[in-house]
């Protein structure tokens, strides 16, 4: 029973000579099984097999042959791409001349479309922000127009009412509608008082909403240039009294998390083992204001909570790797050259920020430390193929091989 | 083409010399290992030699630009995907008219095996056994015939009277569902 076994072994897909032989049946039994025990687990080369039955053997070798020659002559242009591009010096790619000048250069070209992608994005927040501070501040004197009305509304009763609010709202300010005054003063640059009229007509203490008086009494005060702190205190009566400024404070709450989080990731990041608490407030020193938004407050802790939860998880992932390297070079410098090669094959499976060289000469150094020459011949061809080791893994090469 | 002692590296070392290292030789061994293969698979699909042949270049060629594109974890299997999905689409441009064209046809079969880990040797024996009665005649009797008595396809062919591809067939189908049940057995427990 034990051979049963045999039928969850993976190997090497089937070469060309394997298949080919099996095909005109040149094969001797035991290879013919190998291949066979090979088919019955790899979709590829059954599939191949079944194709490559119902064409000419013949044929087939002198296609596969000129195939060859066609991808021999691909690859060596690829290699005198590589070359030019390594010839040509940095500096010739400010010359215009010729077709394309510079843009035919990849990396400039990028950089180029990078650059005009940051103004455009430059451009559309900065109109995306004028647009969002004028829209505000139109509101707010929809609000004080909507009360003059009201006032309006309340003269004596022997009139219409239209009649009544063309006579009453007289003033300079009101002549014309809002809107159109906003326009105005936004095509003059955006006055510093605006709509300074409409504001001393009607004192927004009578009939203004709260929210809204309250921003507007603070506003003025910030613009009498007060001092910084009284600044601050106006602004978190503001967030804490009103429903606009709840939701600001939460998002100056989510941004106080966040800005923690990017500090601590700057800074080298969390330790394994000290992970961000997402517990509770208390815990992390946060101060929440009691207010009727609880739970508003509640949904975005719960959200600062979920993404600091997931900033631990990567975070622990990208450590792990981090810890695997260099706990792999501390047991090599140890000595312990089999635990060491314990780690530094799954440092190298996931390197994160590592440079898989590094983890692939440390390692070869571990394979052949303990006798495991064909693992470490492996790991030194990549690095003498071309890397920063590619002198060393060659002598190494060399040595290993006589 | 190459000549080096790359070609005793394994795919994801060829891979990692080929995009990171920029080495046509890596690239040249992969060509080595799977284009034959890959012109197999297009002549199941187009049954044209020089189609083939056509098609076989220009999956290699799309390889060069995909493979610095894509995280690639078991390259033989994207590699057959890539050929198969490059096949359909030539016969589906070829013949507006073409309905739907089966991947796996009847007497073919799903792997698993490449697509998910190997599975480990410890394998427990008894359960194996266990599950092997659970199949049917045929495909227990290719079973055993292959794996146990190590019995090429064309002796079973001889000892049973079935043809090639119901040989191989059943082996396949027989592999696939021995490890369904050992996974039923696992879950159930």
């Amino acid at each position: 029973m034990n051979k049963i076994n045999d039928i969850w072994t993976d190997s090497a897909c089937l070469s060309q000579s394997q298949l080919i032989g099996y095909i005109r049946q040149t094969l001797d039994r035991e290879e013919v099984y190998v291949v066979e025990t090979h088919l019955s687990s790899c979709p590829f080369c059954s599939d191949a097999l079944e194709g490559l039955m119902e064409t000419d053997m013949d044929e087939t070798e002198s296609l596969l042959l000129s195939m060859k020659k066609g991808m021999t002559e691909t690859l060596s242009k690829q290699v005198q791409i590589q070359q030019g591009e390594n010839i040509v010096p940095k500096m010739t790619v400010h010359s215009s001349s010729g077709n394309g000048g510079f843009l035919k250069n990849g990396k400039i070209r990028w950089s180029l479309a990078a650059g005009i992608l940051f103004m455009i994005a430059l451009g559309g927040y900065s109109v995306f922000s004028y647009i969002r501070h004028y829209r505000e501040e139109l509101a707010l004197h929809k609000g004080e127009g909507k009360s003059s009305t009201e006032t309006a509304y309340k003269q004596p009763d022997d009139r219409e009412a239209g009649e009544i609010i063309h006579l009453e709202v007289k003033p300079d300010s009101f002549s014309e509608p809002v809107e159109k005054k906003a326009e105005k003063s936004v095509a003059k640059g955006f006055a510093k008082e605006p709509m300074k009229g409409t504001r001393t007509e009607e004192p927004l203490t009578t009939s203004a909403p709260p929210a809204i008086a309250e921003e507007s009494k603070m506003q003025t005060e910030v613009a009498e240039n007060k001092p910084e702190t009284v600044k601050d205190e106006i602004a978190n009566n503001y967030e804490k009294e009103t429903p606009v400024g709840n939701y600001m404070q939460n998002e100056k709450q989510k941004a106080v998390v966040q800005k923690s989080i990017s500090k601590k990731s700057s800074s080298g990041g969390l330790s394994r083992n000290q992970n961000f608490n997402t517990q509770a407030p208390a815990a992390n020193q946060m101060s929440y204001p009691r207010n009727n938004n609880d739970n508003n407050l509640q949904e975005n802790y719960s959200g600062i909570q979920q993404s600091a939860s997931k900033y631990n998880n990567n975070l622990s992932e990208e450590d792990v790797d981090t810890d695997n390297y260099q706990r792999g070079i501390e047991l090599y410098n140890k000595g312990n050259y089999k635990r060491a090669i314990r780690l530094l094959e799954r440092a190298l499976k996931n390197p994160g920020g590592i440079d898989t060289d590094d983890i692939r000469y440390y390692l070869a150094q571990a394979y052949l430390k303990t006798g495991k020459t064909k693992e470490a011949e492996d790991l030194l061809t990549i690095l003498s193929a071309n890397s920063k080791y590619k002198k060393s893994a060659t002598e190494q090469l060399q040595r290993s091989k006589k | 083409m190459p000549s080096s002692n790359l070609k005793n590296l394994k795919d994801d070392d060829l891979i990692y010399l080929f995009r990171d290292k920029q080495s046509t030789e890596a690239f040249g061994i992969l060509y080595d290992r799977y284009a034959h293969l890959v012109y197999g698979v297009c002549m199941k699909y187009l049954k044209h030699p020089e189609n083939s042949k056509d098609a076989t270049m220009q999956i290699f060629e799309k390889l060069m630009k995909d493979i610095p594109r894509h995280k690639i974890q078991i390259f033989k299997a994207w590699l057959y995907r890539v050929a198969q999905n490059h096949c359909l689409m030539i016969l589906r441009a070829n013949n507006h008219q073409t309905k739907s064209v089966d991947i796996f046809p009847e007497n073919s079969v799903e792997y698993e095996d490449t697509m998910h880990p190997v599975m480990e040797k410890e394998v427990q024996l008894d359960k194996m056994e266990l599950a092997l009665q659970h199949l049917n005649l045929q495909q227990k009797q290719c079973i055993e015939l292959f794996y146990l008595e190590k019995k090429t396809y064309t002796e079973i062919m001889q000892e049973t009277g079935f043809t090639f591809m119901q040989v191989k067939s059943h082996i396949q189908n027989g592999k696939r569902n021995l490890k369904t049940l050992m996974n039923e057995n696992l879950n159930h427990e």
